[in-house]
């Protein structure tokens, strides 16, 4: 506390010396000169860019799909309709992407339509709507002139000139006499947050123009079309007719970008399950917004690069080879440290003599490090390959408890041994009975899936080899099934439906004396049934099934438990980067009031237990933690008492307290008042009433 | 179509050549009834000798907006490149107004039409008054002519010249349409034309079959089924044209034959019922305009059907799962007590006195009166007692709150400002059936945390 001396200075550094050490010791290899932070950063930049231009191209082809029947609809519109030309986009509840999604729509329309675009926002239009008729005017004026030719930038109209009527000669001035006239777009990007009123008069204004403007607007809900309709009176809705575009939904949006982007074996960063959990989390349960997920997905690959040298000596499809020789000792025992797969295969590996290399000879680690990330790699995407293959067997099954998305499926696998899972054992028991059909149909989704695997240019040869075998043995079986059903042979059905008369007529012979005998015996000539006509079909399906079971089992194994080294190219350090990108203010200021220590970094506060109250502490963490103590009322009196005792460190209470002390504890009453955990009571004077719980 | 001729022969005797004319007059009559087209050729006539201009008076969002469109029409100011838009004269007051009216040359006749002259009521006190005595102000000939759907003593000034604009009836609405049959039919064979070009000519020949006698039994049938529930004549058009379409496309392909009106009727109906519920139900609910009016797209209709009912907004309303929650919270706040929260939320709540509930039984439901305010802290209170998992109070929580908000499914009730002081009251907007919806996609029971259904 002795190093604040001046109150009147907003704002203290308080050098945070110890968690300078910590992050030393923790991450070796982070920040350690500008040269190395160059390499990774570059690394990181590449790979980066790679998959924000996927995710890019993913959204706008999209977008592209709605856009495109917007766009036509736009050029088609007929302007000369007395109504005015009107389309609803509705859109995900997020508002982030909602403008973005906008923003690229007005420019495909000023780039693909002959048209002037002019984007209204609610927080633009300040309520009011001179104000809202101002930046629409300026905007079809002003923003076309930006991307047309110079001829009308001296055109300087004041603001106060920027009115409907305005707008209307200056369009026949300039489109007058020209055979394409451009239309005028209005694009109301939230429609939900415009005041009622504002949107009645604005909408009705845009009605009387539309005989005399080729107006054409385009609202962008976020809601429902619903809300049109209660926003605007009927003498309004019917001047507008109206088109409804629907926009992709964020999640099946997601969806995509997941399928073919994040869990992939394209880059080399794989999340482990419980990050990829989070991430998830976040999107399903608070927001919905891709931005978001994107850009999280994007500080843990930050992260990850930053603390992890080994990751960046890949970037997509390459290796970076040069990387190689930069490893540093720092790095070396860092692996040594934090790789566990690394200590298990050490462990486990017979010749002593390579085990003290691995351990002690960086050399020797650099030679190993190689040869065995790249099997790491390879792990991976036989991983993927796997975990799509399982999907599509699994997606349209009934009581499927593993989930029938990727999205659902990946953390399961990554953290579990997904074989050994009850769930999946029933999956597999519930396959044997799909229809021929049916298993076809998946069958050869899975050859397709295993097909784009194998033509991948940046596999190994190795692995394709490896891969190209299952796929032969999957592409007879699948022959070999097709054909079952053209053999004469009795088809599942019919032969289910024999042996249970059989069985049946059994078990009538004999004598039934009550219904749980009868139960019990059902069930034992289920048990030991006669050898059961077998179908060459179910025969098959079996024997493939079974096959596809030891893929699975040699392939998905969880992502912590893979071949050494696998943990190189995963992140699972989620929980420190968890606080950068779910921010819980309230606990912060609790963490902040109850230990400052952890904030400051002064000798004087450290505490061991939360509950300590010492005198060195900043006033308002004292007043806090006195608080804390009370109930919902709280007497000032009572605490400015226990205040002093605090802080004069004197259990005396017929002492008068000082004046000093009266001044520190109004200003940190008035402090927490600020920050909103208490305020004035009515009920009592001289009580402050507790605000949280 | 000779209604409108009567009242513009009355125009005419009002606003006749070289007549002195009254202060002003009112022309009213139901919402499209034809006022504008009585206008419009009134204008036509008397444009020879009459300077006159159009206002709409919903445009006017601010009077200097009226007073320049008047003055640069009189002035016969084009607003241009060259005179850099502006307006004739810089107006502000409307002190300067009748300066500039003033000014103008005395020979010529003058008349100011504001449309949708309900809305003066709303400007500044004086507009309104002086328009009705502009020729006192100036001394020109000049006067004003005001056009409204509303009774004229809804106005609450003097009395002036009245014209009233008729209601049509359906021999009227069968004759303006039948006005359209040349327009529609044109506008069928340039589509014809431009489709593809295999079959042209056979669907060109059945359009040939397609007489004015076809278009007039459609009319009939048109008039039969949607007359009784709406009356508006723009409405009435835009169905019209909606559904010509699936009425002379069986004849088009060849399916019917023109002439055979009893399956073209079977043909069309099922089309013309669908139509007549998305109308039928702005009948019901009249007073939240949910009709569902001009839907274009052939997808677009089928999403509004989607949508028609509570159940399936709430299921295509994408929402996060923590936002759902937080809907259902703020629906309980605003219609339980916050006396029974204890009651409702709590496991161990102790016994409650039986009396009390007795008395409660012939109660009003609370449901049934409108949400009550709650405040932040309730909210996020009676959240976390509903939801079953623990979640901590994140930043992404508590914006959760302003989405809601943004969408208009809460509202601030007061204290918006100081949201940090815990004083900001909210409150919910939504209905119960919607809550019971939003609680069914999250498997919860939302009458179960009702006092009203305890």
């Amino acid at each position: 506390m002795d190093s604040i001396n001046s109150i009147s200075k907003g704002t203290f550094l308080f050098a945070n010396g110890m968690d300078l050490k910590q992050l030393k010791r923790q991450k070796p290899s982070s920040f350690r000169n500008e040269e190395y932070s160059q390499e990774w950063c570059n690394s990181f930049q590449k790979v980066w860019k790679m998959i924000e231009a996927k995710i890019e191209r993913i959204q706008s082809e999209s977008y592209e799909r709605t856009l495109s029947s917007l766009l036509t609809y736009i050029r088609d519109a007929n302007t000369n309709d007395p109504n005015l030309q009107t389309a609803v986009l509705l859109t995900g509840v997020n508002q982030i992407d909602h403008f973005k999604q906008l923003d690229l729509l007005s420019q495909k329309i000023s780039n693909n339509c002959f048209s002037m675009v002019s984007i209204l926002k609610s927080r633009d239009c300040s309520n009011n709507i001179k104000y809202t008729i101002e930046s629409l005017v300026g905007g079809l004026i002003y923003g076309h002139v930006n991307n047309d030719d110079s001829e009308n930038i001296h055109l300087k109209l004041k603001k106060k000139q920027l009115t409907l009527s305005v707008l209307e000669a200056w369009y026949h001035n300039r489109f007058g006499s020209a055979e394409h006239k451009p239309k005028l777009v209005i694009i109301l990007a939230d429609f939900e947050q415009f005041p009622t009123n504002i949107l009645q008069d604005f909408v009705s204004i845009l009605c009387s123009y539309s005989s005399r403007l080729p107006l054409v607007l385009i609202i962008g809900l976020a809601t429902a079309f619903k809300t049109l309709h209660s926003v605007l009176p009927f003498h309004i809705t019917n001047k507008i007719s109206v088109n409804i575009f629907q926009a992709e939904s964020s999640s099946s949006m997601l969806n995509r970008i997941l399928d073919e982007v994040i869990l992939t074996h394209h880059c080399p960063f794989f999340l482990s399950g419980k990050s990829f959990k989070i991430l998830l989390d976040i999107f399903l349960f608070y927001d919905y917004s891709l931005q978001s997920f994107i850009q999280g997905f994007k500080v843990f690959m930050l992260e990850q690069y930053s603390t992890n040298f080994f990751t960046s000596i890949y970037t997509i499809g390459s290796v970076y080879t040069g990387m190689f020789e930069k490893i540093t000792h720092e790095d070396c025992e860092w692996l040594r440290r934090n790789c566990l797969s690394f200590r298990r295969y050490v462990e486990a590996h017979e010749d002593p003599q390579t085990r003290i290399d691995l351990i002690t000879n960086d050399e020797k680690l650099k030679q190993f490090i190689p040869k065995k990330s790249c099997r790491a790699l390879r792990f991976y995407f036989q991983f993927f390959c796997c975990l799509r293959m399982l999907a599509v067997l699994i997606e349209d099954l009934p009581r499927n408890n593993l989930g029938k998305q990727l999205r659902e499926l990946y953390p399961i696998c990554a953290e579990t041994d997904i074989t050994k899972l009850e769930e999946f054992q029933n999956c597999f028991k519930l396959l044997r009975f799909t229809s021929k059909d049916k298993f076809l149909a998946k069958l050869d989704k899975i050859i397709k899936i295993l097909n784009e695997y194998i033509s991948d240019e940046i596999l190994h040869e190795n692995l394709r080899n490896n891969f190209t075998c299952v796929w032969d043995k999957l592409l007879n079986y699948r022959v070999k099934i097709f054909e079952a059903g053209m053999t004469p042979t009795k088809s599942p059905g019919e032969s289910n439906g024999s042996t249970i008369t059989q069985s049946t007529a059994k078990i009538n012979t004999k004598g039934i004396i009550g219904r749980h005998e009868m139960l019990q015996k059902l069930k034992e000539s289920a048990m030991n049934q006669p050898t059961k006509i077998v179908v060459e079909y179910e025969r098959l399906l079996c024997k493939c099934l079974d096959y596809i079971y030891e893929v699975f089992e040699r392939h998905l194994i969880p992502l912590t438990k893979g071949p050494v080294l696998t943990e190189i190219f995963l992140f699972s350090d989620c929980n420190s980067v968890r606080r950068h990108i779910v921010g819980a203010p309230r606990s912060s200021i609790h963490n902040a009031l109850v230990n400052p220590h952890h904030y400051l970094q002064c000798k004087c506060c450290a505490v061991k237990e939360n509950e300590q109250i010492l005198s060195t502490m900043p006033d308002i963490s004292v007043a806090y933690k006195l608080h804390l103590e009370c109930n919902k009322f709280i007497n000032l009196f009572d605490w400015l008492q226990s205040f002093s005792m605090v802080i004069e460190n004197n259990n005396d209470e017929e002492e008068n307290i000082s004046p000093e002390i009266q001044a520190k504890f109004t200003r940190s009453v008035a402090e927490l008042q600020f920050l909103g955990f208490i305020k004035q009571a009515k009920q009592k004077t001289d009580h402050v009433m507790r605000l949280t719980w | 179509m000779n209604k409108i001729e009567k009242v513009v022969r009355k125009l005419i005797n009002f606003y006749g050549k070289d007549e002195a004319f009254p202060e002003c007059s009112y022309l009213y009559g139901q919402k499209s009834v034809g006022k504008s087209l009585c206008i419009e050729k009134f204008l036509k006539e008397a444009k020879d000798y009459l300077q006159t201009v159009i206002i709409y008076a919903d445009e006017i969002y601010t009077k200097n907006i009226l007073f320049e469109i008047i003055i640069n029409k009189f002035n016969e100011h084009v607003l241009c490149e060259e005179n850099s838009y502006e307006s004739y004269a810089k107006i502000d007051c409307m002190e300067d107004f009748l300066n500039e009216l003033s000014a103008l040359s005395s020979d010529k006749s003058y008349l100011i039409i504001i449309e949708k002259a309900e809305k003066m009521r709303d400007m500044d006190l004086n507009i309104l008054q002086i328009f009705m005595k502009l020729q006192e102000f100036t001394g020109l000939n000049i006067s004003c002519l005001f056009v409204s759907h509303l009774a004229f003593e809804k106005f609450g000034v003097e009395d002036m010249l009245k014209i009233y604009v008729p209601d049509y009836n359906k021999n009227d609405i069968t004759e303006i349409f039948m006005t359209k049959y040349e327009d529609i039919h044109e506008r069928i064979r340039v589509k014809i034309e431009d489709s593809n070009i295999n079959d042209n000519m056979t669907q060109l020949e059945a359009f040939e079959s397609m007489n004015e006698e076809f278009f007039k039994n459609y009319l009939n049938l048109f008039l039969n089924v949607f007359y009784k529930a709406c009356r508006d004549l723009k409405e009435l058009t835009f169905l019209l044209e909606k559904c010509y379409s699936s009425y002379y496309s069986p004849v088009l392909s060849g399916e019917i034959k023109a002439n055979d009106v009893t399956n073209l009727w079977r043909h069309v109906s099922k089309h013309l019922k669908t139509s007549l519920n998305t109308i039928y139900m702005r009948v019901e609910n009249d007073a939240t305009n949910e009709f569902k009016n001009n839907e274009n797209a052939e997808d677009g209709f089928e999403i509004e059907k989607k949508q028609s009912s509570i159940k399936s907004f709430a299921q295509t309303l994408e929402l996060p799962f923590y936002a759902k929650y937080l809907l259902i919270a703020s629906f309980l706040a605003s219609h339980n007590d916050a006396k029974s929260d204890k009651k409702l939320f709590m496991k161990n709540h102790g016994k409650e006195r039986r009396r009390r509930q007795q008395t409660k039984l012939s109660d009003k439901m609370n449901v049934q009166f409108g949400p009550k305010s709650f405040s932040i802290d309730r909210l996020l209170a009676i959240f976390y007692a509903i939801l079953d998992e623990k979640v901590g109070l994140t930043c992404n929580l508590l914006s959760q709150i302003s989405t809601l908000v943004d969408l208009n499914f809460l509202t601030y009730v007061s204290g918006e400002n100081n949201i940090m002081e815990g004083t900001a009251r909210l409150q919910s907007t939504i209905g119960l059936d919607f809550a019971i919806n939003i609680g069914k996609l999250v498997g919860f029971n939302v009458k179960q945390y009702l006092v009203d259904f305890h």
